[in-house]
């Protein structure tokens, strides 16, 4: 069988960073149905096709205006069974009309940022909204992470029957808690008693890192053993800055900025709490692969995470928005270092459902039920 | 959600049986409604037993369910009579099977019928990636066989007390399984290892041949129930498929492997994806008796355990229950779209 992928930000294949899990996705799809095919944007001049071993095709293409006549004659070339459409609006509309002109099925995968935005805003209700409502009105198929984003879809009057749960994944393998930390640990100048909270993601507003911040003053008020550590970049960096000083907490804060992908592991290792203050996840990603290392995680409980996270056995979870509780819970796990152990124990074990292989089986099942029309 | 599997035969040794009673059983724990659609097993295989095909197409109508799920190509017609999704599990190639069996037009014939049910079905899975690739055209999910390794070994309560060196065939006495080639190769093997013995378990068409064969330390056992298999396993040397043609998963191979015995098989259908040659057992060459005795004398004076554990840790890795039971509820969820 042979499927193709219509998506937007793989600049160019020289950037693995941002490529990196997403060709791992590619060649697992590709070896699981036969042939992988991915549409994407970029900076070159020529559209042109990149081949790798087990039959992925890149296809770079660096005008919006070109997607559709080339989507449509790649898919007549090569005999392309399914169009799968990676967001519900500009490559969903591509997708739509590909697959209105070939007559072949089409399946949309919504992800977390979809999932985030918001129906009150009018930009969004006026100009979006009726586009993504098309692509998911003609989509024979819809993929999701969670529970939480279905419900969302379904309020957003989607046929259930549509939507199927693939979950997101997460490399156990690469976190771990073998990994050693002790490295970051000394970087950062950790004492031996000193306890090492953690936050990983892009500082921006949906994240809500500002409660951390408002959370660790009341924690330090408690304990001075507890040091913060924020991992990310993003635009509200220098306004997070501000107010760690203005609290008065800098001195057990450090912002260390964005980081390579393959480093997060021993941050999340050398770290004792995993803290995530977002204000809206679909999966929540980060929450998983701290579990994945085994630690306990302290989150708020908000869309996908109370799947991910279980409230009292892999973490602390905190109704959305109770800033106090939330340091309250905090100061509960760094005062107990045996329910932080039992805890990132029984995550590491919980997490392992969301194996990488296990859902590249999933996803590929669906795509093989969907262009057999079902 | 009700289910009902529609398969020739639900007891007993074998791919089809032993997946729909692990489905049953499984499935019930999970809250499904089983219904089961079977008929009786007379002892002949392919279109000699043309009973079932019929009347399993009478039967389905008075069946409820909301998925008909068939096993085995003799389903196909009750399957395409039902009225809601249908899934379609092929255990091997049919019309290759039926080709074997009836020659070259009754093959066409199976072809044609089978191209003409598999294009009115939701779903086709198979239980090989030899056949995935041969059905490509029916866009079919690979979901293999599977043992359910921890309760497989604990269901050795009373192990059977077998002679040091012994090697046991479980299977159907057919042709297509080459026991007559275990039984003409057994007499090079002992004149090399006077002390070993073969025991064949199971029953059909060529038993009465084999039993006038078989000579000294050759044991005809019969047939047992499926909850005996791990009893024989449990003591057994060495475990042997000398199959000729083999179109689907082989059970008893993957049970063997499940309970560390170590296993002799040919090379047909599924088996090479199963086992590498000295990484998880021994290949060879079906139809040849003197490969297949030479290779059962070098592995009783060869050390096989670290091949048995490899084995081991396959099956229970990429043939585990679990995981298959999950795949199948996959497609039956997304079939009803439950979350």
């Amino acid at each position: 069988m042979k499927v193709i992928h219509i998506t937007k930000t793989i600049t160019s294949p020289k950037l693995e960073g941002f490529l990196g899990f997403g060709l791992k996705h590619a060649h697992a799809i590709a070896k699981l149905l036969g042939e992988n095919h991915i549409i994407c944007r970029s900076k070159d001049k020529k559209p042109h096709t990149i081949i790798w071993k087990n039959k992925v095709y890149l296809h770079l293409i660096p005008n919006l205006l070109l997607y559709l006549p080339l989507t449509i004659h790649i898919i007549k070339k090569h005999k392309i069974d399914l169009i799968v459409a990676q967001n519900p609006f500009i490559n969903g509309i591509i997708a739509t009309l590909a697959s209105i002109i070939t007559k072949k099925p089409l399946l949309c995968t919504v992800h977390g940022y979809d999932f985030t935005i918001n129906l009150k805003n009018w930009k969004f209700k006026t100009l979006q909204w009726p586009l993504r409502k098309i692509v998911l009105k003609m989509a024979r198929r819809i993929t999701c992470d969670t529970k939480a984003v279905r419900n969302v879809l379904i309020s957003w009057g989607v046929e259930p029957r549509k939507i199927v749960i693939t979950g997101s994944y997460v490399d156990t393998k690469m976190f771990n808690p073998k990994v050693d930390g002790r490295a970051v640990r000394e970087k950062l100048g950790l004492k031996e008693d000193e306890l090492m909270i953690l936050y990983c993601g892009r500082l921006v507003p949906v994240k809500g890192v500002e409660r951390l911040l408002k959370a660790a003053k009341i924690v330090l008020k408690n304990t001075k053993k507890a040091h913060f550590v924020i991992v990310g970049d993003g635009p509200q960096r220098e306004r997070l800055e501000k107010m760690a000083k203005e609290l008065g907490i800098e001195e057990s804060i450090t912002f260390v900025g964005l980081l390579d992908y393959k480093e997060i592991p021993r941050y999340m290792s050398a770290a004792d709490i995993y803290a995530h203050p977002a204000y809206s996840e679909s999966f929540g990603k980060a929450c998983a692969e701290a579990s994945a290392c085994a630690k306990p995680v302290v989150a708020f409980k908000v869309g996908g995470i109370p799947e991910v996270i279980i409230d009292g056995e892999t973490g602390l979870l905190v109704e959305n928005g109770k800033i106090k509780q939330y340091a309250k819970a905090l100061i509960e796990l760094i005062k107990n270092e045996k329910m932080r152990k039992t805890m990132g124990e029984k995550g590491r074990k919980y997490i392992k459902r969301y194996e990488f292989e296990k859902r590249e089986r999933k996803v590929a099942q669906v795509y093989r039920m969907t262009a057999r029309g079902v | 959600m009700k289910i009902c599997l529609i398969a020739p035969k639900a007891e007993g040794i074998g791919g089809i049986a032993t997946t729909i009673q692990q489905l049953k059983e499984k499935l019930t724990e999970k809250g499904v409604e089983v219904k089961l659609l079977t008929g009786g097993y007379i002892g002949k295989k392919g279109l000699m037993n043309p009973t079932f095909a019929i009347s399993a197409a009478t039967r389905i109508k008075k069946v409820k369910a909301d998925i008909y799920h068939a096993h085995g190509g003799f389903s196909m017609t009750a399957l395409i009579r039902a009225k809601g999704h249908k899934i379609m599990t092929l255990h091997g190639n049919w019309h290759r099977a039926i080709e074997f069996l009836h020659g070259k037009p009754a093959g066409k014939i199976a072809k044609i019928i089978e191209d003409f049910c598999l294009k009115r079905v939701d779903v086709v899975t198979v239980v090989s990636k030899s056949a995935a690739r041969e059905y490509e055209k029916f866009n079919p999910i690979y979901i293999p066989n599977g043992v359910d390794v921890e309760e497989f070994a604990k269901k050795a309560r009373k192990p059977v007390d077998l002679p040091p060196n012994t090697i046991l065939y479980i299977g159907r006495l057919s042709k297509e399984k080459g026991v007559d080639i275990l039984v003409k190769a057994w007499r090079q093997v002992r004149t090399k290892i006077p002390n070993a013995n073969l025991y064949i378990i199971g029953d059909g068409p060529l038993k009465n041949t084999l039993e006038k064969q078989a000579n000294k330390n050759v044991k005809i056992v019969g047939p047992i129930p499926h909850d005996e298999v791990p009893n024989w396993l449990a003591n057994a040397t060495l475990f042997v498929l000398p199959s000729v043609m083999e179109t689907g998963m082989p059970m008893a191979l993957l049970e063997a492997m499940a309970m560390k015995v170590p296993v002799i098989a040919t090379r047909t259908g599924a088996i090479p994806e199963i086992i590498q040659q000295g990484e998880t057992g021994i290949i060879i060459e079906p139809n040849s008796e003197k490969e297949l005795s030479k290779a059962i004398i070098h592995a009783l004076t060869h050390d096989m355990k670290p091949t048995a554990q490899k084995a081991y840790e396959k099956v229970k890795k990429e043939y585990n229950i679990n995981r298959i039971i999950d795949e199948y509820m996959q497609i039956y969820t997304n079939l009803l779209g439950e979350s």
